[in-house]
């Protein structure tokens, strides 16, 4: 990874300034904890049902379709309360310039170095925006299967007895329900792959698992690292506060 | 001796473009579960309006014939009163019948298939013979 020259004045390493990056929002941290126990719960729950094991189906499929409404629920409550983070969101996931190129070719943003070029010097890697290449296509991956994962279940849940709860009973017939099922499914793998990446390098893998802390943490974010990982990012940062903290206090604080 | 804390963020607000697409994330996500919905319920009601005409054209055509049901066909009885169930008719009740009408599907195949290699047709039609005579004797007894 290389490192970008900073020219935003209040992102900008000062001596006797400590600077602190708000990366996540308190919204977005909820929703995304959310997220995360809803799509572990479902994931577990759903394999359990789709391996036909003997366990209590009836109650396995209610705590499938529940956590599964926490899991579409969160991100659309998170939409309306937080309309602004999340439309930055999608107009970083879905911009693309020559910097995520080269972050693709880096390979895939120097992650594959170690693996594909042993022993070589490290590839130049561009800076990124507060996502990188590979998590803005994960997040889309996750718009798109996630969008998938809420339309097929609820027509499944809509179609299985009484329908949701009695109250919404939807009849598809089983050419349908064959169909919407393997919809379910497809979006299913294609959410597990990416989660399974997203967990690994996240709270897994040692050079980038600060993230972790900072999402299930309190969202601030380390300086060196944002640096590092995000520079171009830096560049489009605003003030949101600046005091001065006696070192004193700072020492006995800590 | 004292020192600046400084705390950065993304900025307060958000350019037109961003709005346009958060917009457009919503209303595409939006029109697309529409859209399947609308897909997958058109589709089942297209298809339960054919399998409900075709019903009804089946028992038209049907409701024409001379002859409507198996146990009333002439041929089917005189297969049964002269060789499956000799002298009665007894569908589904002889070996013979059993044997040479009746089949089995899927894990049950292999089973089906060591019966009818275990006996043969001639031990099946001596079945049949001593079933017809007790039913017969059964019949005596009862009158």
């Amino acid at each position: 990874m290389s490192e970008k020259e900073i020219h935003n004045p209040v992102a900008k390493e000062t001596p006797g300034v400590d600077i602190k990056i708000f990366k996540h929002h308190v919204s977005t941290r909820i929703m995304h904890l959310l997220v995360a126990v809803g799509f572990i719960v479902c994931g577990i729950t759903g394999i359990l049902l789709f391996a036909g094991l003997d366990i209590p189906r009836n109650i396995t499929a209610l705590i499938h379709c529940i956590m599964g409404v926490v899991f579409i629920g969160a991100p659309v409550v998170y939409i309306v309360v937080s309309w602004k983070s999340f439309s930055r969101f999608m107009d970083t996931c879905t911009h693309y310039d020559k910097d995520d190129l080269g972050w693709i070719t880096a390979p895939m943003g120097g992650y594959l170095d170690p693996y594909l070029f042993r022993g070589k010097p490290e590839h130049y890697v561009p800076p990124q925006d507060k996502y990188n290449t590979g998590q803005k296509l994960a997040g889309l991956c996750l718009i798109l299967g996630g969008v998938g994962l809420a339309i097929t279940g609820f027509l499944m849940w809509a179609n299985t007895g009484d329908g949701i709860f009695g109250l919404i009973h939807v009849d598809m017939g089983p050419g349908m329900t064959w169909f919407i099922w393997t919809l379910h499914f497809v979006a299913c793998v294609l959410m597990l792959l990416v989660f399974a990446v997203h967990f690994f390098l996240g709270a897994i893998y040692p050079v980038t698992n600060v993230e972790f802390g900072t999402m299930f943490g309190n969202g601030i974010a380390d300086y060196a690292y944002t640096k590092k990982k995000h520079g171009k990012w830096l560049e489009e940062m605003e003030l949101v506060e600046e005091h001065e903290v006696s070192d004193d206090k700072d020492a006995s604080s800590k | 001796m004292s020192h600046i804390e400084r705390t950065i963020a993304d900025p307060k607000g958000i350019t037109r473009r961003q709005a346009i697409k958060g917009a457009a994330t919503v209303v595409v996500s939006l029109v697309l579960a529409s859209g399947v919905g609308a897909f997958a319920l058109g589709t089942y009601k297209k298809a339960k309006e054919y399998v409900t005409k075709r019903i009804s054209v089946l028992y038209a055509n049907d409701s024409k014939r001379a002859l409507r049901t198996s146990h009333s066909n002439p041929e089917i009885t005189a297969l049964y009163e002269q060789y499956l169930s000799p002298g009665q008719v007894l569908p589904a009740k002889t070996e013979l019948s059993h044997r040479l009408l009746h089949t089995t599907y899927g894990s049950d195949a292999a089973k089906q298939i060591e019966h009818l290699n275990a006996s043969s047709v001639q031990d099946a039609k001596d079945e049949t013979e001593l079933q017809i005579e007790e039913l017969n004797a059964a019949k005596k007894e009862a009158k």
